[in-house]
């Protein structure tokens, strides 16, 4: 798919705290017409579309989980580059810090062995 | 000798999962909307602009809608299907972020294989129906349910093999 | 004819690495003559030259625009300017294949040659054979799924040019650069499993292949810190880094690779941990592979990938399986007889370097993790699931922080063990002072909302400020091993502090100008000038001119909307305001309905060119480490593993007898 856009339109909000807001939503929100490039990235004629609704619904005063709510209802999860903690992904963020401790552990049990300490050695060459 | 086996049975574990992905069937994003009644919607009709359409006029009977545009070569591929088998199911058509001038040109020059068409050149009712890409085509029982989407051209093959059997499915489903 | 000829000296490589792979068949004794030395390493040699003939006629094929070559014609044009079209050659999947097999024998010849008389003879040769098996596996892949060479009549009259994202001075030496890092990594795996395979390792040996693991690594990070500084200024939204899966592929050896460094340390010094060594080895170079299937199987998708074909994954896979199945089952069958046996304490340099390691490793596969998961959900049918920034940002954080807490302590710890008191010397008493004054700083500043960013640079400042102390401490012995590292260790500190700051303190607008308009930013003025249309040799497009105005004067700015009409492809040329402590980016964005309007991209972006900065003084302190001549000595001196200088300093820094004998360490040196 070629990503090229037609016309263009203007859409940041005026409001400075909201327009904060905007640019970090649209840079976790994937745009689904281009391979692998958040909404924020990505001149797509639909990607404009969807940031002018965004920007139009942050200045309504919608929260942040409701305009993820929003692309949900209608893009399903695989719209959002932060996937939320949930039964599917727990395994995803807890996995890290699983990881860790196995390398703890693997790293006590084969080299630091604490019941052998006493035979610490010498062993320059 | 038992630990350091370990990295060889998880590099084993690896590349069979990357073998598998390998010839999984192409992905294929469900619709977020399946199972839920088709959103609200209020858009004019491209041929007779001064008409609006509602989702209300979809309720009662078994619809497919289909998505596309001029600008999108697949449609123009799907178009000779369409055109032959739009008689036996109600076909309404979405012209999806397009040129209604276009749209109009080529649909005298192809034929017409819908009974309506809804216009949405800033694809507002595309992206309610979580539309990202064209062509695309829904399938709606008559209580308005979202029943299948299919995302890319229809073949005759599908047609014949999925989307009429559905549909038949379906328009039992509903009577009985 | 030239093709022909650049086609068979392929199969005339892959013959030459078959035999030299087939060493791995020939028993010891045969292995020890020096004519089997000797003609290894021609054969080395002469598949060099081959493959590098074969490259030579590909070049001639794109200089002379010969479009009977499919891949000329895919990727090259006549209006194409000559540089491009010879950067060309790896500007898709058969060429860059080729370009890997001329890295790969281009970095055996140098193995062969620098490490001849380094090691064993026997070792050497193994190490050949090894790199023989990789090499076959790559031409074999080359010559039978991606022929570079292959041929199309009749030839089509205009080639299709090549892809206008990758024409940019910043291409002719990334993909490069990037191979001789990926690439460069099958030497420390070589020397893996030929020391797997011997069945003993020696600290010596290790140290003599310390530049070999210098020398990729270093690669591998100019490599990637060059593919971010293009990015940043081709891709036109001022983002630096994507964790796109390809991004993430580079990464991931990386990681391991700096880890690889570390652990040789504990290994020569101490000769303890090398089966962790041959491990990290094997981990390095299968990361490169696992990267190279990642780009090219199509498998996942990305901006970056190349070519969406299953059945080469599959070939990839497979030789994959072959080549880290292989060494890992060795390890599994006789990694025992490298162990010593001999323990670490936790607090000692050993210790928690090794630490540092699970850090470096953890880290790249919390990454490796994260790229693979959706399509793990999606092959168990569990519907799907984006994984981005936002996830790799907060997952990899942690990690980081802790290498530059490490970073912070380890250079003061010594070897064998340390106690805690002597390590609260006054140094990092002071340290951690200056530390806790500059995040409560800064902390104060962002009203705790970037504490992340506080914690970072909280920790990389008293990092910086002790490698420069650990320089100032090595003034009267330096080494430039030492200085090597603490410039590393000092790049790697700018990088985090401008990578840290640049994310979290990037303002970015999108507002739409005519002639005359104006926008501020960061206390600068940005007015429209000019929209003037312009044609390039295979473009045409518009050019806006921008000033840019604050209390110092003036500056002009143009960025440009480009069309490429051989490939119908848009391209935004990114107008940039650089400095050390700030960029300003101006980007053109799209026209709105008649081109009188145009939406355009503003960005401040603070400390960024630190994050490219960072990058190259690391680049340079691995140069400077690699060239010590401690691991340029010849074979006979093996058996002495401490010079005059290690040895002062670990005195210097064992604060077990008190003060004293520090004193008297130094002086000695």
């Amino acid at each position: 798919m070629v990503c090229t856009a037609a016309s263009a339109r203007e859409y940041e909000p005026e409001d400075p705290l909201v327009r904060d807001r905007y640019y970090a939503l649209t840079h976790e929100l994937r745009c689904l017409v281009c391979q692998n490039q958040s909404l924020a990235e990505s001149e797509v004629d639909l990607a404009q579309e969807l940031k002018r609704q965004i920007a139009d619904m942050l200045e309504q005063g919608a929260t942040n989980e409701g305009v993820k709510q929003y692309m949900v209802d209608r893009y399903g999860a695989y719209v959002l580059y932060d996937p939320p903690f949930g039964p599917r992904t727990w395994l995803l963020w807890l996995a890290p810090a699983l990881f860790f401790v196995f390398g703890l552990w693997l790293l006590w049990s084969v080299v630091m062995r604490p019941a052998r300490t006493g035979e610490h050695q010498d062993n320059e060459t | 000798m038992q630990r350091s086996v370990l990295p060889l049975i998880a590099m084993s574990f690896l590349v069979l999962f990357l073998a598998v992905a390998l010839f999984r069937p192409s992905s294929h994003h469900d619709s977020a909307l399946i199972g839920k009644p088709i959103p609200k919607f209020a858009g004019t009709l491209l041929l007779k602009p001064d008409q609006t359409f509602t989702r209300q006029e979809l309720i009662g009977h078994v619809a497919v809608i289909n998505v596309w545009a001029t600008w999108c070569p697949n449609c123009r591929r799907e178009h000779a299907v369409l055109m032959k088998y739009a008689s036996r199911f109600p076909l309404y058509g979405l012209n999806w972020l397009d040129d209604e001038v276009k749209a109009r040109q080529w649909l005298q020059a192809l034929g017409n294989p819908y009974n309506v068409i809804i216009s949405d050149d800033d694809g507002t009712i595309g992206i309610d129906l979580g539309v990202s890409g064209a062509p695309e085509t829904f399938v709606i029982d008559a209580a308005g349910i979202v029943r299948e989407k299919y995302v890319g051209p229809l073949s005759d093959e599908q047609v014949e093999n999925e989307l009429l059997p559905l549909i038949r499915s379906l328009t039992a489903g509903a009577s009985s | 004819m030239i093709i022909e000829w650049g086609h068979l000296f392929l199969w005339m490589a892959a013959g030459l690495s078959a035999i030299q792979a087939a060493l791995v068949f020939i028993p010891t004794a045969v292995l020890e003559q020096g004519r089997v030395r000797s003609t290894t390493m021609r054969l080395v040699a002469v598949q060099s030259c081959l493959v590098l003939l074969s490259v030579l006629a590909l070049w001639y094929a794109f200089i002379t625009s010969d479009f009977t070559v499919l891949y000329v014609a895919d990727n090259s044009n006549t209006m194409l300017p000559l540089i491009y079209r010879i950067s060309a050659l790896w500007g898709a999947h058969e060429g860059s294949l080729l370009l890997w097999v001329l890295v790969l024998s281009l970095w055996s010849v140098l193995f062969s040659f620098g490490l001849r008389g380094r090691l064993p003879q026997v070792l050497l040769n193994r190490c050949l054979a090894v790199l023989g098996w990789v090499s076959l596996a790559f031409l074999l892949f080359m010559l039978f799924t991606s022929n570079p060479f292959a041929r199309q009549f009749p030839p089509p009259l205009q080639g299709r040019d090549l892809n206008p994202l990758l024409q940019d001075p910043g291409l002719a030496i990334h993909p490069p650069l990037l191979y001789m890092g990926y690439v460069g990594f099958a030497l420390p795996f070589a020397f893996a499993v030929a020391v797997l395979w011997q069945g003993e390792i020696k600290p010596a040996w290790v140290r003599s292949m310390r530049p070999w693991v210098l020398f990729p690594w270093m690669s591998l990070t100019l490599g990637i810190a060059l593919g971010s500084w293009w990015a940043y200024h081709e891709l036109g939204w001022g983002g630096w880094w994507f964790w796109d899966p390809v991004e993430n592929a580079s990464l991931m050896p990386w990681l391991v690779g700096t880890g690889l460094i570390h652990a040789m340390a504990v290994s020569e010094k101490r000769n303890m941990g090398h089966g962790w060594v041959v491990l990290l080895a094997i981990a390095a170079f299968a990361l490169s592979l696992l990267g190279t299937f990642l780009v090219r199987s199509g498998i996942i998708i990305s901006v970056h990938a190349f070519a969406n074909d299953p059945d080469r994954g599959i070939f990839i896979l497979a030789f994959f399986f072959v080549l880290i199945g292989g060494s890992l089952g060795l390890f599994a069958w006789r990694g025992s007889r490298l162990m010593t046996g001999f323990t670490m304490s936790w607090f000692s340099r050993e210790g928690l370097l090794l630490v540092n390691n699970l850090l470096l490793v953890v880290m790249a596969m919390t990454i490796l993790w994260g790229t693979l998961y959706p399509l793990s959900l999606e092959l168990l049918g569990l519907g799907q699931v984006s994984v981005g920034g936002p996830y790799f940002e907060k997952v990899t954080a942690p990690w980081a922080l802790a290498l530059l807490l490490m970073l912070m302590i380890i250079p003061f710890v010594s070897w064998k063990r340390q106690s805690w008191r002597s390590l609260m010397t006054r140094h990092m008493a002071l340290l951690g002072a200056i530390g806790f004054i500059v995040a409560g700083g800064l902390i104060w500043l962002w009203n705790w909302k970037m504490w992340l960013a506080g914690i970072a640079i909280a920790l990389a400042v008293p990092v910086l400020a002790s490698a420069l102390y650990d320089l100032w401490r090595h003034r009267k012995a330096p080494s430039r091993a030492i200085i090597g590292m603490t410039m590393a260790h000092i790049g790697f500190s700018v990088l985090i502090i401008g990578a840290v700051i640049a994310s979290g303190f990037k303002v970015e607008r999108e507002v739409s100008f005519s002639v005359g308009d104006s926008q501020t930013l960061g206390g600068h003025e940005f007015t429209l000038v000019d929209l003037e249309s312009i044609k390039g040799q295979n473009y045409d497009g518009v050019r806006a001119w921008f000033s840019m105005q604050d209390e110092h004067g003036e500056r002009m700015l143009s960025t440009e909307k480009r069309f490429y009409q051989a490939r119908s492809m848009g391209m935004t040329e990114a107008g940039i305001m650089m400095g050390w402590w700030r960029d300003f980016y101006v980007a053109l964005g799209e026209p709105i309905d008649d081109g009188q309007r145009w939406t355009v991209r503003l960005y401040s972006e603070p400390l960024v060119r630190w994050i490219w900065g960072g990058a190259v003084i690391m680049f340079l302190g691995g140069g400077m480490a690699a060239s010590d001549r401690r691991y340029w000595r010849s074979k006979q001196l093996e058996h002495e593993s401490f010079s005059n200088e290690e040895a002062s300093v670990t005195l210097a820094v064992t604060n077990v007898h008190g003060a004293a004998l520090a004193e008297s360490g130094e002086t000695r040196g």
